[in-house]
Order: C-alpha cells, then sequence, then structure tokens
C-alpha cells in the first residue's frame, strides 16, 4: 500500500471509544474512565482470557482472548501494572469473530483486564497474572 | 539485532468453523522507554500503532497497538468468512512512519 492509500484508508476509518489520552502513561484507574468514558462495564462469564500460571518472561507472554457474545463491536486488553495500561484495541467488523490471540509484555504481576463494547454494552473479565522475570516495558 | 528491515509471515487457513489468520511481524517494538546499555542513552520509541487486517479488500479487524505489545509481534485472529482462494492482507505502520503490507490466499 502506497502512503496515500494508507491515509486514505485511515481517514475513512472513524476510530470509536479510542482517544490519545488513552496511550499515555497514565494510572490504571484512568485509562479506564477514559476508555469507558463514564460508561459501566459488567464482569461477563461470556469473556475468556487466557494467559499463563506464571509466564517466564514478561517481556513474551502469550495471551488468548475469545468472547461468547454475537454482539461484540470491539475489544481491549488492559495491563494494569503497565506504564501504559492499554495493550491494543481491536474494532471488529461482523466478518470478525471475537478472539484474539498475541503476545505481550507484563511489566510484573497484577490484573490484566479484557474490555468487550458489545452493543449491550460493556463487559469485562479480569485475571491475575504473575510473571517470573518482570520490568518488561521498561 | 533488529535492523530498519521488517520481515513478516502471514498464513490464513480455512477450518471447519473460521479461518484462522496468523500473521508474525519482526519489529523490535521499542517502547521509548528502555535505556540501552553501555551508553545509558534512551533507546527512541518504535513500535506498530496500527495494524488493519482485510479480506477481499474489506477490513475485517482494525488494530491500534501499543507498547505492551511485544516484541516480534504475532497476532491470530479468527474470521467467519473467507474460504479457500480468498486473499486476506495486513498492514501495518508504525511510529516511525515505517510501513508493511503482506496478503496470503486463503488455504
Amino acid at each position: 500500500m502506497t502512503r496515500r492509500q494508507w491515509l486514505k484508508l485511515l481517514a475513512s476509518l472513524p476510530w470509536l471509544g479510542v482517544g490519545g489520552r488513552l496511550w499515555a502513561a497514565t494510572p490504571f484507574e484512568e485509562a479506564w474512565n477514559a476508555l469507558l468514558g463514564g460508561a459501566r462495564a459488567e464482569l461477563s462469564d461470556d469473556i475468556r482470557l487466557e494467559l499463563p500460571e506464571l509466564a517466564e518472561d514478561g517481556a513474551q507472554v502469550p495471551l488468548t482472548l475469545s468472547v461468547a457474545r454475537e454482539d461484540v463491536e470491539a475489544l481491549f486488553v488492559l495491563a494494569e501494572m503497565n506504564p501504559v495500561s492499554l495493550v491494543a484495541g481491536v474494532e471488529l467488523a461482523a466478518d470478525a469473530l471475537p478472539y484474539l490471540a498475541a503476545r505481550v509484555r507484563l511489566n510484573g504481576n497484577g490484573v490484566v483486564w479484557v474490555v468487550a463494547r458489545c452493543r449491550a454494552g460493556w463487559f469485562y473479565a479480569r485475571r491475575e497474572a504473575r510473571v517470573a522475570r518482570g520490568g518488561a516495558c521498561g | 539485532m533488529h535492523g530498519v528491515q521488517v520481515s513478516a509471515r502471514l498464513r490464513a487457513r480455512r477450518l471447519a468453523e473460521f479461518t484462522e489468520v496468523r500473521l508474525l511481524i519482526s519489529h523490535p517494538m521499542e517502547t521509548g522507554r528502555r535505556v540501552e546499555a553501555g551508553s545509558g542513552a534512551l533507546v527512541p520509541a518504535d513500535y506498530i500503532e496500527r495494524l488493519i487486517l482485510r479480506l477481499d479488500g474489506r477490513i475485517v479487524a482494525d488494530c491500534r497497538l501499543g507498547t505492551g505489545i511485544a516484541a516480534d509481534p504475532s497476532f491470530t485472529f479468527r474470521l467467519k468468512a473467507g474460504a479457500p482462494g480468498e486473499r486476506v492482507a495486513a498492514s501495518w505502520r508504525d511510529t516511525q512512519g515505517r510501513e508493511g503490507e503482506l496478503s496470503a490466499v486463503i488455504e
């Protein structure tokens, strides 16, 4: 893709829900509030988040998430121990399943959150993560 | 180690319930907070901030990424749609303005 095509593509995408402030090094609560914009999120068993019991290397932690709902519009991963809490945000089209696997950095022990923006509202799941070797985000 | 050259691999397979798309990009994903051993200087931020996945030209996933994504990132997506022979394409851009694109035919 040429630079011009890229810019055209990006300009055509209304990226809802995520402003620049979210990607700043802010405390987790601020990132959470900026993401939800005052909306309430409900704890949901429909969201499945898989992480190793104890990650050997915080710089390379396999993470898998999936949501057993039909109305998921976007998925967000937050790690409260990281300098920048928001790890990734993914807007999904109807053709995509609410699933993502990726390798992430976890800057020590703490809670990893998955937030799903659905047509019916916001839902989340959380999981304690333990890392043998942290400091991965430095 | 990592140079300016960014290489990547993309594979898409149709399984019974979905099309699995696996993307691996060779990229340092520098956070901008790492101090180089020896010089003590901060290594400038250099990470992939945007990744777009398309199926036959239409966008299926639009990702914003931060410094919490590991170096040499790997992503797996699952698509409801996609038949063998259709084309999946991934495009990405990093904070240094480098762009990459790769496509693969669904197996």
